[in-house]
C-alpha cells in the first residue's frame, strides 16, 4: 500500500511516534495510525497495559509485536488506563490493528490528567510522514 | 547510513547473559543515540532454546530441557523458538539517527545486506524473502518471513527485532549445523506432530554444513566483518564494552532473563 492510500481521519490527532488519539471529555482513546500498521506488517501480539496503570506522556506504556519485530508504543498523554481492547488479547484478533487501526483495532481508553498538546492534525501528520520518516 | 561502528565478540556465554547484554546495549544506545552502532557476535554455552517474547511457555517441555542440559531463555524480540548450538549469533544495535529506515521490512532489508555479503564471501548465495507467512508454528525456521534469508528457497538465517524509543536491536542465527530432532524433543508435541514438523523443517530449512561442509566459526566471523564492510561501508573502529554502563546493566538484567514468564507490558 502506498502512502497515498493510507487514511488519517480528520477528527483525530496524531503524534510524531505514530499514535492517534481521540479526546472526548476527560477520556482519550488511543491506537496506532494506518502508517504505523503499514510499516510494521501483520500484528501478531498486542501487550496491553493493566487497567489502573498510570501512564506518562512520551514514555513507553505498551508494546506491539508484528512478524519478527516487538515495538514499544509511547503514551501520547498523561493519565490512567481506564479500559483496554480485550479483543486484541486473542491472537486471532490482532490483525484488526492492521485492518481497522482507527476502529476495532483501538488499544486503550485513558482517563486524562494534565498533558501537553503536542499533536498534529490530519494534514500536518500526512505532511510529516511524507517528509522522509 | 553511519559507517563508524563498534564490533564486539563476547564469546560463549549463557542464554540469560547473552540476552541481558543485548538489552543493556540497546538501552545504552537508546539513552545515547549518538553512540556508534554495534555489531556483536557470540555463541551459547550451554546450548540454549530461546523462545519469542510472547511465545506460549506451555509449548516447551522444560523438564526435557533440564534433563538434556539445555538452557531456556525468553528473548526480548518477537518470533518463535530456536535451539542455539552450532551457530554464530549476531546482534546489531542501531538507530534511525544512524540512517536505519523506519519501516520494519526496509530495516531488515538494509541490515541483511551485510549478512548476504558475508555468505557471498563464503561462496554461498543468500536471498531476502519478499513476503511474510502468517503461520503460527512454535518453531523458528519452520516458517520464513521478511526478517530471514534463504538459500535456494530454504531458510538459512532467522532474525528478529526489538524497537524501543530511539534504538533498534536486530539479532539472529547464522546456523552452521541444525539439530532439528533434538530441538523437537524440547517441545510438548506428540510423536505424529513432531514427525510432521520435522518433515516440514527439513523441507524448508538448510544450514552451512549442508552447503559448505567444514565451515568453522572463525571463517564465518571474518566473512561477516568483511561482508558488513563491503555491503554497508562499515568500518569497525571501536571494540570495547563499557564496563561501567553496559556490563553493569547486563549483570543487573540477568535475574530478569533467568525468569521465563512473559514481561509485563507496563514494565
Amino acid at each position: 500500500m502506498t502512502r497515498k492510500e493510507l487514511k488519517f481521519p480528520e477528527d483525530l490527532k496524531y503524534t510524531k511516534t505514530h499514535e492517534w488519539i481521540r479526546i472526548e471529555g476527560n477520556v482519550a482513546t488511543v491506537g496506532i495510525t494506518d502508517f504505523a500498521q503499514d510499516q510494521m506488517g501483520d500484528i501478531v501480539y498486542v501487550e496491553l497495559p493493566e487497567i489502573g496503570t498510570t501512564i506518562k506522556q512520551g514514555e513507553k506504556f505498551m508494546l506491539v509485536e508484528s512478524s519478527k519485530r516487538a515495538e514499544d508504543i509511547n503514551a501520547p498523554v498523561n493519565g490512567t488506563v481506564a479500559e483496554v481492547n480485550e479483543k486484541l488479547q486473542d491472537q486471532e484478533n490482532t490483525i484488526l490493528v492492521n485492518q481497522s487501526p482507527y476502529g476495532e483495532g483501538w488499544f486503550v481508553k485513558i482517563e486524562l490528567e494534565q498533558f501537553e498538546m503536542q499533536f498534529m492534525d490530519s494534514t500536518q501528520y500526512r505532511k510529516f510522514i511524507s517528509e522522509g520518516d | 547510513m553511519k559507517t563508524d561502528w563498534r564490533f564486539l565478540d563476547t564469546g560463549a556465554c549463557s542464554g540469560a547473559y547473552n540476552m541481558a547484554l543485548d538489552e543493556a546495549i540497546l538501552n545504552e544506545k537508546d539513552k545515547n543515540p549518538s553512540l556508534p552502532p554495534t555489531l556483536r557476535i557470540f555463541c551459547w554455552e550451554p546450548a540454549c532454546l530461546s523462545i519469542g517474547r510472547n511465545q506460549n511457555l506451555e509449548e516447551i517441555n522444560l523438564e526435557k530441557c533440564r534433563e538434556l542440559g539445555i538452557d531456556v531463555v525468553r528473548r526480548p524480540t518477537g518470533g518463535t523458538a530456536i535451539l542455539h548450538d552450532e551457530e554464530l549469533t549476531y546482534s546489531i544495535v542501531i538507530s534511525s539517527e544512524d540512517g536505519l529506515p523506519r519501516s520494519v521490512r526496509e530495516s531488515f532489508a538494509v541490515l541483511n545486506q551485510g549478512l548476504i555479503a558475508a555468505y557471498k564471501n563464503l561462496g554461498v548465495e543468500a536471498d531476502l524473502i519478499p513476503n511474510e507467512e502468517r503461520n503460527f508454528v512454535p518453531l523458528c525456521f519452520a516458517s520464513a518471513g521478511i526478517a530471514d534469508l534463504t538459500h535456494k528457497g530454504k531458510k538459512i538465517v532467522g532474525s528478529a527485532q526489538r524497537k524501543i524509543k530511539n534504538a533498534v536491536l536486530q539479532h539472529g542465527s547464522l546456523v552452521i549445523k541444525h539439530n532439528p530432532r533434538l530441538m523437537l524433543e524440547l517441545f510438548n508435541l506428540d510423536t505424529s506432530q513432531k514427525e510432521n514438523l520435522l518433515e516440514d523443517f527439513l523441507k524448508k530449512t538448510t544450514d552451512l554444513a549442508s552447503i559448505r561442509p567444514n565451515t568453522n566459526w572463525y571463517e564465518l566471523k571474518m566473512a561477516l566483518i568483511k561482508g558488513f564492510h563491503e555491503a554497508l561501508g562499515v568500518e569497525f573502529k571501536h571494540n570495547y564494552l563499557d564496563d561501567e554502563g553496559e556490563l553493569r546493566e547486563a549483570l543487573n538484567l540477568i535475574p530478569k532473563y533467568m525468569r521465563l514468564e512473559r514481561e509485563n507490558a507496563s514494565a
